[in-house]
């Protein structure tokens, strides 16, 4: 191979790649072999445009739930008919956090369900509905939680970090407290297939202020409480500000910020046209290559490169796994990717999971691993240490594992 | 290994908090404003406050003992005393970070203050449960191990504005601000490293147990968190028979190479990094220390694993002066706090003991300070589901060659915030000037913001 050709036909392919890893968790074949004549912008249509993917329920009952239902839903977001809502759920489970570490597998897969349903709907629903969730009122304890002494967990994480942020202070201490006592009242009845109920002799007798509103008594509560945060002025910036890190990899300056929670607003906060607006947007194309992959997309896109399926279990070494958000802050930030920690861990996943890869074209194996990767944007020097490596071992098995295990690792494989 | 990215793209990657929004520049040599420090507390905060004439720690003997016994002022019998190394260069810190808010008044006991039972209907500590320390403070029983070899307790720990988001106070503490937790584009422990560490160094300050750790970020000295530290063998020595092992590592020592491109940088770098821990844990392996089982008496817990491997790290002179351990289990009791929080103590105490014995046995022990970390106390009352909400002061634990005791004042009980918890005493910036100052000898405005004195007395 000459050189890497930088034509049309590579920078519309370096295009598509940066769409599929945006807007999927992976390069897949099928995907880039579907908009392997479109024009990117007309990718991102394509993609805004399909119907979300609906899987069925994975198999419950063991005692291996926990690791099932990981792994099923790593399988799904592995898949090359999964699009914008597939991301989009991976997001709100960052956002609406909830735990393995105190929900059962099957009130997990409830609230992820949940998550599915609302994932490019109507905001004020979904936070209505992940209220009196299950998982939800286990993992931040509201479950049992009575207006007497009531458990201020889920009122506080509510307004910090599902609606409101803490930029410029949009609540106070009474407010939490006034939450409080809103969402009391509302239990898990594990005696009845864990379905959720409310108890109006523990929730909430008197009406409360609520962020300048009045909330009212008993289980309309839980709905007046939910207005109040998302009618609070500070929600749209703040809810709209977060996906659009998460889609860009940038955070927003305060102009767009403002412009994005305009759109949100105007929308009645359904979720779809914001995300639409930040993909349309010309910012969406020049965050090519921005931030580091976290950890599960990594995960993912290197499962996908390795052809195998790799134990879930590997996650905890690269410090995410799905169903297990270390707190309720989900896992905030990107510079925690990148770290020599991790590393130890992506070496170890690649050399031991990249023997059952196919073989390479002989004619250029650097050329098609890169490919297979989606890697288009490749610097001189990776370029040159792959080269290398392809005579250091013999036989097309060798190189073929050698170069996958070392895409795997490369700088360019880390990035999103 | 220095590292040569910029304060910019540190405080750009850096996963600082939720939604948080951009750092912004805050350069933390630069003084913040003057926030009045505990302007109401009065006198006797910064020295030495020995609480009623309690000085030594004992073991009291049964719930009738009346609380008027005068504790033994004789020092502990078990223990020779430890004088801290007169080389100040060879001091080492370890931190165990109590995660999800330690209840300080589950630990220090205010079994003499009726007010704390009035408070606590469910889930106070009973005094038969209490190793009586003075008239009025005990330590919970299940610390007695560490009771024994010696610890120094700092009362009233907290912030002089005291929020009670996890979030926002894991972030103050990592980043070493008790006021804010964006002020710093480094974390507290990273300024440390950076001030004590010899630049050479593979690594000067080490978190065990995350993948990524904010109170690691530092400017210039090298520092790693490490999840799994018997990975290092993916990436050196494989043996030359291995020939796809071996080139697979030279591949991947060949991607820690520095090159110009500004984006790679900081990716190469940690590459670099991560190879040269790899090697220093491959020594600390080739030595046989990995893996004692039951003989060395650490436990199987995720602290007791730690610790074992930060005495193999300080031990095995790498340039390691700080090593960070998680403790991985959740003091966040919010319900049922009486079930949950003895066993919490039990298992830190055990883990500790062991910890101080294997530095005692490797000849460390007047080198090796121990101090505890959490982001909040509890509430002084208990709620509806017998548990703790998140509170305000606490009780940081120091041990190693320390004077054993009460240290700072125990916060009132009765005169109270506007949010009804109580007051801290010692801001956490005097305790973290404490490590800096008296036991590195790193003058604390260098590591934290404005003039913050120590804790005085601690260390013999």
């Amino acid at each position: 191979m000459a050189g890497h050709a930088r034509g049309p036909a590579h920078e519309h392919d370096a295009a598509i790649a940066h769409i599929l890893r945006r807007l999927t968790f992976t390069v897949h074949p099928d995907r880039f072999e579907q908009f392997a004549d479109t024009d990117p912008a007309d990718a991102i249509e394509a993609l805004l445009g399909e119907d979300p993917f609906e899987p069925g329920w994975p198999e419950l009952g063991s005692d291996d739930d926990n690791s099932r239902i990981t792994q099923w839903w790593l399988d799904v977001m592995g898949r090359g008919d999964v699009g914008v809502h597939e991301k989009m759920v991976w997001f709100w489970h960052g956002h609406f956090t909830s735990s393995l570490d105190k929900a059962s597998a099957a009130l997990m897969m409830r609230q992820h369900m949940l998550i599915r349903e609302h994932a490019l709907g109507n905001f004020r629903e979904f936070l209505r509905a992940m209220a009196t969730d299950g998982a939800m009122l286990y993992w931040l304890d509201g479950a049992g939680s009575t207006s007497e002494a009531p458990n201020q967990n889920f009122a506080r994480e509510a307004m910090e970090l599902f609606t409101l942020g803490r930029a410029g202070q949009p609540y106070t201490e009474d407010d939490v407290r006034a939450g409080a006592t809103a969402f009391s009242g509302w239990w898990v009845d594990g005696d009845n297939d864990d379905e959720v109920k409310f108890d109006p002799e523990a929730g909430p007798t008197r009406p409360v202020e609520l962020l300048g509103a009045t909330i009212r008594s008993g289980e309309s509560a839980v709905d007046d409480a939910v207005d109040a945060m998302c009618d609070h002025p500070a929600c749209a910036p703040f809810v709209a500000g977060k996906i659009d890190a998460f889609l860009t990899g940038v955070e927003p300056s305060d102009e767009r910020r403002a412009a994005l929670a305009e759109t949100f607003a105007d929308a009645g906060l359904e979720i779809r046209p914001l995300v639409e607006r930040i993909v349309r947007d010309p910012a969406f194309m020049a965050a090519r290559s921005n931030r580091p992959r976290s950890a599960v997309e990594w995960f993912v896109a290197v499962q996908q490169l390795l052809e195998t399926e790799i134990d879930d279990y590997a996650l905890e070494g690269l410090g995410q796994l799905p169903f297990f958000p270390p707190n309720v802050a989900g896992w905030p930030g990107t510079g925690r990717w990148v770290s020599a920690g991790a590393e130890f861990a992506k070496a170890e996943i690649a050399l031991d999971n990249a023997g059952d890869t196919s073989t390479l074209d002989p004619a250029d194996p650097v050329a098609d691993v890169l490919r297979r990767a989606g890697l288009f944007d490749v610097s001189d020097a990776t370029l040159a240490t792959l080269r290398q490596a392809v005579g250091a071992v013999e036989g097309r098995r060798d190189a073929a594992t050698l170069l996958h295990s070392l895409v795997a690792v490369s700088p360019e494989f880390s990035l999103a | 290994m220095p590292q040569s990215f910029s304060r910019r793209e540190l405080i750009k990657w850096a996963g600082a908090g939720a939604g948080a929004a951009a750092v912004g520049g805050g350069v933390w040599l630069v003084g913040r404003d003057d926030h009045s420090r505990l302007a109401d507390m009065g006198g006797s905060s910064l020295t030495t406050a020995m609480a009623d004439g309690g000085r030594a720690n004992q073991d009291t003997a049964s719930a009738s003992s009346a609380p008027s016994s005068a504790p033994s002022s004789a020092p502990m019998a078990d223990v020779a005393a430890v004088a801290p190394s007169s080389d100040l260069g060879g001091r080492m810190l370890v931190v165990v970070e109590l995660d999800g808010g330690n209840d300080g008044h589950s630990t220090l006991v205010p079994y003499g203050h009726g007010e704390y039972y009035d408070a606590r209907t469910r889930t106070a500590v009973g005094e038969a449960d209490v190793i009586h320390l003075s008239d009025t403070v005990g330590l919970h029983k299940n610390l007695s191990k560490i009771n024994r070899r010696g610890v120094a307790i700092v009362q009233g720990l907290g912030s002089p504005q005291p929020d009670e988001s996890h979030f926002e106070m894991l972030a103050r503490w990592w980043g070493g601000d008790p006021a804010s937790s964006t002020s710093f584009g480094t974390g507290f422990l990273g300024r440390l490293a950076d001030a004590i560490g010899d630049p050479a160094a593979a690594a000067v300050a080490v978190s065990i147990g995350s993948a990524s750790h904010p109170s690691m970020i530092s400017a210039k000295a090298a520092t790693l968190c490490l999840n799994n530290p018997d990975a290092f063998d993916y990436l050196i020595g494989a043996d030359p028979e291995d020939v796809l092992g071996t080139a697979f590592q030279r591949g991947y020592a060949e991607f820690a190479r520095a090159t110009q491109d500004p984006v790679q940088t900081r990716l190469r770098a940690v590459k670099g990094q991560s190879l040269a821990f790899a090697r220093a844990l491959g020594l600390i392996s080739g030595e046989g220390e990995g893996g004692g089982g039951d003989e060395d008496g650490y436990p199987g817990s995720s602290l007791g694993q730690g610790l074992r491997l930060a005495a193999q790290l300080l031990d095995a002179q790498l340039g390691v002066r700080i090593v960070h351990v998680p403790m991985q289990e959740d003091f966040d009791t919010h319900d049922d706090h009486s079930g949950r929080h003895p066993g919490l103590l039990q298992s830190l105490d055990d883990s500790l003991d062991a910890f101080l014995a294997d530095v005692d046995r490797r000849g460390l022990a007047d080198r090796v300070l121990v101090m505890t970390t959490s982001e909040f106390g509890r509430t002084l009352r208990d709620n509806g589901s017998s548990g703790l909400d998140h509170g305000t002061a606490s009780a940081g634990l120091l041990l190693g060659p320390v004077r054993a005791g009460l240290y700072g004042e125990f916060p009132s009980l009765t005169k109270l915030s506007d949010d009804d918890e109580p007051i801290a005493t010692v801001s956490f910036d005097q305790y973290y000037a404490t490590v800096a100052e008296t036991w590195f000898g790193v003058p604390a405005g260098d590591v934290l913001h404005g003039n913050v004195a120590p804790l005085t007395d601690i260390f013999r």
